[in-house]
């Protein structure tokens, strides 16, 4: 209680309190810009914090992280682009409701989502993260492989129509994915000796390429023979009880998964989004309205997303161990001020801990509040006649890449997959398989290569594995799962959808 | 066409006679990019931006930074040498270029530098769980000759300098070891801790946490006299595996840098480096501060340079 108390009069100070507002309104502008990442906004802001005390600092960064993730549903909703890779989930039913007319209804449920699973993950980070980060410990490679194996038996909720091509499409992600150095031998393969291949197929270039560009050429195509507005539906904007008590289920399932996966720093919260959306399609009463525009799917991912902030904070904390690459960016913004994260970090400083854990509460807070007051401005982008939008969103598709790492070699990366995903939208090939490829590839390669070193030196832990084995066997049940419920369930929908 | 390269000509000819002062002052009288071939709030770019503060107070011009990441460092380190040699454009060449080299990440060596000062080192320690049996380096190697191939090391990444120290112990020390690489320190960190791996290797900065706890034990470090930040930790050399090297950040220009302001940027930099306020930030990110130049910054490189080749041979065949 005495920490607490220390840890709130930290906080509880206006230079802390302003920099943790103006860390979440950065960071929503940030997230809703597609191509601009809180990892990176995070980084340049860490010299800015050097002359700062250590909880305004943090404050600051927690805000940009916390309003970075939920301001990237912005653009997912209203533009079909995800503004982070965390958010590209959220398009699958946001951008449906926008065209249906709904984008009020879908952002007031993706703000109030993400501060549901935001707090959530907060109040699991202050009370249980120390048995918690355990968790962090108990994955090991062979975890990590049969963890994106299952992730990987999602394509088949992420294909929408024909779960050949869906397979097909997530076969070409994993194939992009290994241009690069080898995980393991670091040799560079598929690089054809370009120093811009060296470093591998960046995930927010080929995001927006392949996300952004096809829909925006498509427009472009059809430019001259329509101009279409779509109803901002500014008077859904207040949050209704109904869907509230709709999407009940959905924020208890999110919000743990996203926590839960946070913990893990091999994953990412891309991929917990998957497994949440997966997970609140088949809990949900109403699975075949996914990917038609129901706000359970906007609500399994934003709920989750934010939700993983928290759990990465648990083994930052805990053990000094980021749990993502912003936590990693976050653990340097630490070290400057001489507090090293680890199992001493409470005992050190424990004030400054506890603040911690009030101020990722508090930047929810503001979070919710700041963009819930400031949404009706956005949908009015949704507003904007198509002939002004398309070019404008090209601009922004090309600077934002660039500006990612100042590399015009990400533009041309951006540019190839955007034509690449054109070509197979316009043989209707699903784009999210591809997507889920290129963020599982890596860390199913390398963590299958890794466990195999480590089973030649002791080959009987294999059997030893629970998590292993019940990840394998629950990714085997969800093929099976798909496969019978194929026959019964596919054959009247496909009828009407053809 | 012709009129703006017309134009460019003039005012090249003109500008010596408009600005005498500014062409005769001394270097640098406009700001100096530093490259860092790392991405924004990494180790390296908070060495960098702990350097610019003392530079702008020595110099009244500021230093940019300037982040290329990717491809270890070949991104940025490729990029520095698309800059003319002014002094102008410099770049914080991290000791794994060696790596990026020798295994032909790319097609350059040191040559292509002028090396112009080293200013911070940290120590590669190899870190067991507290509850492991094996007390020290000895130990490990004892068990390592009776069970080749069991002793599981993790280390950061493939083609890091961690992976190469990892290496280059087995090497000098004629042991067999499996080298798991990770995607990233934190990774390695984590897997020793669940004892996924038996050993992980990493920075002071990322286990004296774990150190103060007791939870995690230091068998040895691969630089060649003790650090002073973790004085009680024996280096590899103190037991009987000869290798050393340090995880160097250094200052390096494209080749072909003028002697005088070669001069003085060294002396710019000697100055940045002892100023108290990068002291400061560098004791709290556990980094030491190293500053070597001249012939004590060519023999560094140099030794590095040849450890490495030797090691690359060895894990390419």
């Amino acid at each position: 209680m005495e920490d607490w108390l220390a840890g709130l009069g930290l906080v509880m100070q206006f230079g802390v309190l302003a920099a943790i507002a103006a860390g979440v309104i950065l960071g929503t502008f940030i997230g809703a810009i597609p191509g601009l990442t809180a990892t990176m906004a995070i980084g340049l802001l860490i010299p800015f914090t050097f002359t700062m005390p250590p909880l305004m600092g943090m404050g600051l960064l927690l805000g940009v992280y916390v309003g970075g993730y939920s301001g990237g549903a912005f653009s997912s909703i209203l533009l079909g682009i995800p503004g982070t890779p965390s958010n590209f989930v959220t398009m699958f039913d946001g951008y449906p409701m926008t065209r249906k007319g709904e984008s009020g209804r879908a952002l007031t449920t993706a703000v109030f989502t993400s501060f549901v699973g935001g707090t959530v993950s907060a109040v699991i980070l202050a009370t249980v993260a120390p048995p918690l980060a355990r968790l962090a410990l108990e994955f090991g490679p062979s975890e990590y492989f049969a963890f994106s194996v299952l992730g990987l038996t999602l394509v088949a909720g992420a294909s929408g129509g024909s779960i050949a091509k869906g397979v097909w499409a997530a076969c070409l992600g994993i194939l992009i994915s290994c241009i690069g150095p080898d995980p393991i031998t670091s040799q560079p393969r598929y690089t054809f000796d370009s120093i811009a291949l060296l470093r591998g197929i960046p995930l927010m270039p080929a995001l927006i390429g392949l996300f952004a560009l096809p829909p925006l050429l498509q427009e472009a195509a059809r430019y001259c023979a329509e101009t279409q507005v779509f109803d901002a539906g500014i008077s859904r904007m207040l949050l209704r009880w109904a869907d509230i008590r709709r999407i009940g289920r959905t924020l208890v399932s999110s919000s743990l998964i996203g926590t839960l996966i946070g913990i893990l720093p091999g994953s990412g919260a891309a991929i917990a989004c998957f497994i949440s959306y997966d997970a609140a399609k088949a809990i949900s009463k109403t699975p075949e309205e996914f990917g038609t525009g129901c706000i359970e799917g906007v609500a399994a991912s934003e709920c989750c997303n934010n939700a993983t902030t928290g759990g990465a904070l648990v083994p930052m904390i805990v053990l000094g161990i980021p749990g993502d690459a912003v936590t990693a960016v976050l653990l340097g913004g630490l070290m400057i001020h001489g507090l090293i994260p680890g199992p001493m970090f409470v005992v050190d400083s424990p004030d400054v801990v506890y603040g911690i854990f009030i101020a990722f509460f508090i930047s929810n807070i503001i979070m919710f509040v700041f963009q819930m007051a400031t949404l009706k401005y956005y949908t009015k982008i949704s507003g904007i006649p198509t002939k002004y939008i398309v070019p404008l969103l090209l601009v922004f598709c090309c600077l934002g890449t660039y500006s990612l790492s100042t590399s015009l070699s990400d533009v041309w990366i951006m540019l190839i997959l955007g034509g690449v995903g054109y070509l197979l939208s316009r043989v209707s090939y699903p784009i999210a398989p591809i997507v889920l490829g290129l963020v599982l590839g890596p860390i199913l390669e390398s963590n299958l290569r890794m466990s195999v070193l480590l089973f030649h030196t002791a080959p009987a832990t294999l059997l030893t594995r629970p998590f292993t084995m019940g990840c394998l066997a629950l990714a085997a049940a969800s093929v099976l799962f798909f496969v019978r419920g194929k026959g019964s369930a596919r054959k009247p929908r496909h009828a009407s959808a053809g | 066409m012709h009129a703006k390269r017309w134009i460019c000509t003039a005012v090249m000819a003109l500008l010596p006679l408009t600005l005498p002062a500014a062409a005769e002052a001394k270097f640098p009288n406009a700001p100096v990019t530093l490259i860092v071939p790392y991405s924004p709030g990494g180790s390296t770019d908070i060495i960098a931006r702990g350097l610019a503060e003392p530079f702008q107070k020595i110099t009244g011009q500021p230093l940019v930074i300037v982040n290329k990441s990717g491809g270890g460092s070949a991104v940025g380190l490729t990029e520095a040498l698309t800059y003319k040699p002014d002094g102008y454009t410099l770049v914080l060449v991290p000791s794994a270029f060696a790596v990026a080299s020798k295994l032909g990440m790319v097609k350059f060596d040191q040559t292509a530098f002028d090396h112009i000062a080293n200013i911070t080192s940290e120590p590669l320690c190899f870190v067991v769980k507290a509850s492991s049996p094996w007390k020290d380096m000895r130990d490990v190697v004892a068990f390592a000759k009776a069970n080749p191939g069991v002793v599981t090391i993790g280390v950061g990444g493939a083609g890091t300098l961690a992976h190469m120290t990892a290496l280059g112990i087995e090497k000098r020390g004629n042991i067999k070891m499996t080298v798991v690489p990770f995607g990233g320190n934190a990774l390695a960190k984590t897997a020793m801790l669940g004892g996924h791996v038996s050993i992980a290797s990493m920075h002071p900065s990322e286990f004296v946490s774990q150190m103060k706890a007791k939870q995690v034990r230091v068998l040895g470090a691969v630089t060649d006299t003790r650090s002073p930040d973790i004085p009680d930790v024996p280096t590899f050399k103190e037991q009987g595996i000869d290798f050393a090297w340090d995880d160097s950040r250094w200052i390096a220009a494209p080749k072909g840098l003028a002697a005088d302001v070669k001069a003085e940027l060294v002396a710019i930099f000697k100055k940045a480096a002892a100023a108290q306020s990068f002291k400061d930030h560098t004791d709290k990110m556990k980094i030491t501060i190293d500053f070597r130049s001249g012939a004590a910054l060519d023999k560094q490189i140099g030794v590095l340079f040849s450890e490495m080749a030797e090691i690359a041979k060895e894990a390419q065949k």
